[in-house]
This record gives structure tokens, C-alpha cells and sequence, in this order.
């Protein structure tokens, strides 16, 4: 059962997050799944080598530099 | 003489292929049969979300060359196909048309291959395994018993090739997206090594483990296609080569946090090895070095996270729009912390290489792909248990090839399957196994109901 607790957790991090389309139903939805995703994470196993890292995902496909641009804000500059 | 619409034998990719070649069947009236095919049946199975009859039929008419020539195919809904809708069935999508071929789409173009339409798949390509009925369009249907489901996300392609609706069919796996229908409905379905095939023209679900994938009815069709998109003109030859003497893994145990599989599974599987020792294979019981349920774990932590990145400003705008599934993935996925997100692709890397390891001893691994049979649509726990209890996600996260094929039937008529992966790079061994299997068992020769019944009907 989600507390009121738990739904204002949610809806300060909806509010942090910029998820301010999310109706009170989705919210809720939010402080039910907190919990599960926390304990989700718990299970995965950690890695004792601190050098062992990700394997870095390296694109060659060549694409035009309009394609790869990042999006930007309006009146943003690189 | 043969009935209009009754599936043959020579139906597959490779048989349609040669007969095509030789001038024993013509392009126009194969699309005719598809599209016929997909008007009687397909009322009922939804696995078609879009039919490009026009289109087809056009293309048939023209002269085309290729190891595809004149073969029909059909994409998943989320892959571009110029000029056809690409809504990955979702209301957020609405109205989208592909402009470009996907690389994939645009190689069977070149090898001759006429696609016929697109194919039903969850919204966006993901979930979570169960099914909501809150999208715009019906699920597909399983169709060894209308009553099931197809497995998921690539719902309409293993529903498509399994009704003999068109030859071969294109899917995408972040998670056992090819496989789980693949098993779900008797097809084959593979993923090659992860990398070798472009997923520009696909839209993204996880962009470090999705793969774009083939269903085909046989290993023999899955290897003419997959040779088309690889490029690799010797892997048709490689997999059909003998196998008394291959050494094959057999991986059983799921391990810990993971329930037993369902006892017709284990019979499919046994039998399968009996026929595989028989061929002359040497097999070796062996124990996964990773366990199951940690691979799933974490890609709990990369498929939601990165699916959240990806639809982000979808979520913010317009998340009433989503179907349950999807927007429980990007919630869930917001929530995930980047510590546990960069702990699990520290541990894929972990899994990859312990995987790696394994199969230098091997040509092969067999292991179960879920650890179920197809259930019921909509119907809890079952529809959820069948796509996250599986031994499928450490070859997601380590990149390995890897295809689920049919292993016979359960006392109710529904399929049963194995998955087979081989050594990155090296398909050829994976399909060489499954198509001497296929060969040895008379599992192909059996449609599922709903085509018999099409056969009795237009006799």
C-alpha cells in the first residue's frame, strides 16, 4: 500500500525530474515502483575490480553531422 | 492439385526462392497468395498492422533479381519501411511514415525481397510481459491456439511466419523479443552477433542491447535471409554442413531465483539431445558460469533506464497516451539510479567474457529459451512469467547469436522449443546445429490448426 509519504516523495520527484505530465494515477504509480526498482538494484551483482568497467559501445556507422547534432533549447548555442 | 490457399512444402524462403528462379512460380501470384492468405486468416490472428497490397502487388510485377527474388516478407512495426506506416503501436505514432528503408529493409530490398506490409509488436517494442488491452489495435494471436498469446515484443512476426502468412519476417530482441514469440509460436528466430547488423531505421528501445533479428519457418530460410543481411555468401554453405562430431554445451540449469522449466519442456529438450547424439554430436552437461537471474536483474536496470532516455519527452508530455506497459517501463526506468544503471553494464561486460570463455571449448550451447509454454493472453502470473523466467538474457547482455527453434509439441498441441548459441561471429555453428536437428525431427511438417482448418475450407 502506498503511504502519503510515499506519493509525496513521488510527486517531488516527478516535480525535480520535469515530469510534470503526469497525472495523480501515474504518481502513484511512481511510489509503488520506488520501492521495487531500490530493490531491484540491490540483486544485481557487484563487480569487485574496480577497473573491470562497462564494455564501451563504439558506433562506426558514418552519419551526417545534421543527423548526429544534439537537439538543442531554442536560443541555446554550442 | 494444389488448393488455392493451402500451404506447401515448398513454401519455405529457399524452396519459393529456386522456384521462383526457375520459373516454376511467379512474383505476382505468390503476393496474391500472401495477401489472400492474410485476408482470410489474419481477421483473427492481428498480426498485420498494415497490408501494402498496392505496393506489393506493384513490385511483383517487376523484374528482380537477387537470393530473395521475388520472396514476400513482412517488418515489425517499429522498423522503417519507406513509404509505409511505422507507429510501433503506439497512439504516440500516430500518422508516422517511414521516408527511408531501414539498412536491413533496404538489403532484402536489393536481394529481390518484396515486403508486404508491417507487423504487430507491443508499443514501442517493449514491456513488461503482460498485456493490458489498452492500445489502439487488438494483440496478434497465437496461432496454435487463438486463445494464447504470441510472446513478445515482435507479436506479429512470429504469428505471421507461424500461419504460413509470408515466408519470413523481420523482429527486434533487446531482451528475447524474437526469441520469446519464436518459441511462442513454433518459428524460428535468431539474433545475430550483436553489431553486425545495423539498427539504424529501427526505433530504439535499449541502444546497448537491441538486435534486429529473422523469423523463417525452417533454419535452412532463417540462413538464406541471415546471409542476405550479413553479407556473408559462405554462411548458407557453412550451415548445412555435417555435425557428427560438433561439441555442444547443454545448460539446463537456470540456477538460483529461477523456477524448474515445465516438464514438456524438459521432455522437448531431452529428446532433442537424443536426436542430436544420434547425429554423432558430443555433448557436454554444463553449468552457465553466470546465473540467470543476475543477468535478468540487471537488465532491469539497462533496458527500462535507457528506454527512459530515449522516450523521455514523450513521458513528460504526453504519458496518458501510452499503453500501460510502456509507461510502467519509462516510470520504472526513471527511477533507476546511474550507479546501479553503470553497475549492470559493468556486470554485461563481466557476462559477456564469462560467456566468451565457456564456448572456447564449444561449437555450441543448448539451453532452454523460457522456461514455458505460450499462455493464455492476458492471464496472470502466466503471461508475465513467460517472458522474464527464461535462460535468454545473458546472450542479450554478453552479444552472443543465438536462435530458438521448435522441438516438438506438448500433449496440447503447443510448441516447444530450445534456444542454440554460438560463438560471437560464428552464426554458421548455431544454425548448423538447428538445421541438422530440424532435419532429423518431422516438426516443420506440422501447421498450426487455424492453416489446416484455411486448407480443409478452400478444398
Amino acid at each position: 500500500m502506498t503511504t502519503e509519504a510515499a506519493l509525496q516523495a513521488a510527486r517531488e520527484f516527478a516535480d525535480r525530474h520535469g515530469l510534470d505530465g503526469l497525472a495523480p494515477e501515474h504518481l502513484a504509480r511512481l511510489a509503488e515502483l520506488a520501492p521495487m526498482v531500490a530493490a531491484a538494484a540491490a540483486t544485481v551483482p557487484r563487480l569487485a575490480d574496480k577497473a573491470a568497467g562497462p564494455a564501451w559501445v563504439l558506433q562506426t556507422e558514418i552519419t551526417s553531422p545534421a543527423a548526429s547534432a544534439p537537439e538543442r533549447a531554442e536560443g541555446e548555442t554550442a | 492439385m494444389r488448393q488455392p490457399l493451402d500451404i506447401a512444402d515448398d513454401w519455405g524462403v529457399v524452396s519459393l526462392a529456386s522456384r521462383l528462379h526457375a520459373g516454376e512460380a511467379a512474383a505476382p501470384a505468390t503476393v496474391d497468395l500472401c495477401l489472400d492468405r492474410i485476408g482470410v486468416l489474419d481477421g483473427e490472428l492481428h498480426s498485420f498492422v498494415h497490408v501494402a497490397e498496392a505496393h506489393a502487388r506493384t513490385v511483383a510485377r517487376q523484374d528482380r533479381t537477387g537470393p530473395l527474388a521475388g520472396v514476400p516478407f513482412a517488418a515489425k512495426d517499429t522498423i522503417d519501411v519507406a513509404g509505409m506506416p511505422c507507429e510501433a503501436g503506439s497512439r504516440l505514432r500516430e500518422g508516422h511514415v517511414a521516408t527511408v528503408d531501414a539498412p536491413i529493409v533496404r538489403a532484402l530490398h536489393a536481394a529481390g525481397a518484396i515486403c508486404l506490409g508491417k507487423l504487430a509488436c507491443w508499443e514501442y517494442g517493449t514491456g513488461n510481459g503482460g498485456e493490458y488491452f489498452d492500445l489502439k489495435r487488438p494483440p496478434a494471436r497465437n496461432p496454435w491456439d487463438l486463445a494464447r498469446a504470441t510472446g513478445g515484443s515482435s507479436t506479429g512476426s512470429g504469428a505471421a511466419v507461424a500461419a504460413g502468412l509470408v515466408p519470413f519476417a523481420l523482429g527486434s530482441d533487446t531482451t528475447g523479443s524474437v526469441r520469446l514469440p519464436a518459441a511462442a509460436t513454433g518459428t524460428v528466430g535468431m539474433i545475430p552477433t550483436r553489431g553486425r547488423l545495423s539498427t539504424e531505421g529501427l526505433l530504439p528501445n535499449c541502444y546497448t542491447l537491441d538486435v534486429p533479428g529473422v523469423f523463417a519457418w525452417t533454419v535452412e530460410d532463417t540462413a538464406r535471409v541471415l546471409a542476405t543481411l550479413l553479407a556473408d555468401p559462405q554462411l548458407e554453405a557453412r550451415a548445412a554442413e555435417p555435425v557428427a562430431g560438433l561439441r555442444v554445451a547443454v545448460a539446463r540449469e537456470p540456477g538460483a531465483g529461477m523456477p524448474a522449466a515445465d516438464p514438456a519442456l524438459v521432455e522437448g529438450i531431452d529428446a532433442g539431445l537424443d536426436v542430436l547424439a544420434s547425429l554423432g554430436v558430443e555433448l557436454f552437461d554444463v553449468r552457465l558460469p553466470v546465473a540467470v537471474a543476475d543477468c535478468f536483474a540487471a537488465t532491469r536496470m539497462i533496458g527500462p533506464t535507457e528506454s527512459a532516455a530515449i522516450h523521455e519527452a514523450e513521458l513528460r508530455t504526453r504519458p496518458e497516451a501510452m499503453g500501460f506497459a510502456l509507461r510502467d517501463k519509462l516510470l520504472y526506468g526513471s527511477l533507476v539510479r546511474a550507479v546501479d544503471y553503470v553497475q549492470a553494464q559493468r556486470f554485461a561486460h563481466h557476462v559477456a567474457g564469462e560467456i566468451d570463455r565457456l564456448l572456447r571449448d564449444y561449437d555450441a550451447l543448448v539451453t532452454f529459451g523460457t522456461l514455458h509454454l505460450p499462455p493464455v493472453l492476458g492471464v496472470e502470473p502466466a503471461m508475465t512469467a513467460f517472458t522474464v523466467d527464461t535462460m535468454l538474457t545473458p546472450f542479450n547482455l554478453s552479444g552472443h547469436p543465438a536462435l530458438v527453434q521448435c522441438t516438438g509439441f506438448s500433449a496440447s498441441g503447443l510448441p516447444l522449443h530450445w534456444q542454440v548459441v554460438a560463438k560471437r561471429g560464428d552464426e554458421a555453428s548455431g544454425l548448423r546445429l538447428a538445421r541438422a536437428y530440424e532435419r532429423a525431427t518431422p516438426w516443420r511438417r506440422r501447421r498450426p490448426p487455424i492453416v489446416a482448418a484455411l486448407a480443409e475450407m478452400t478444398a
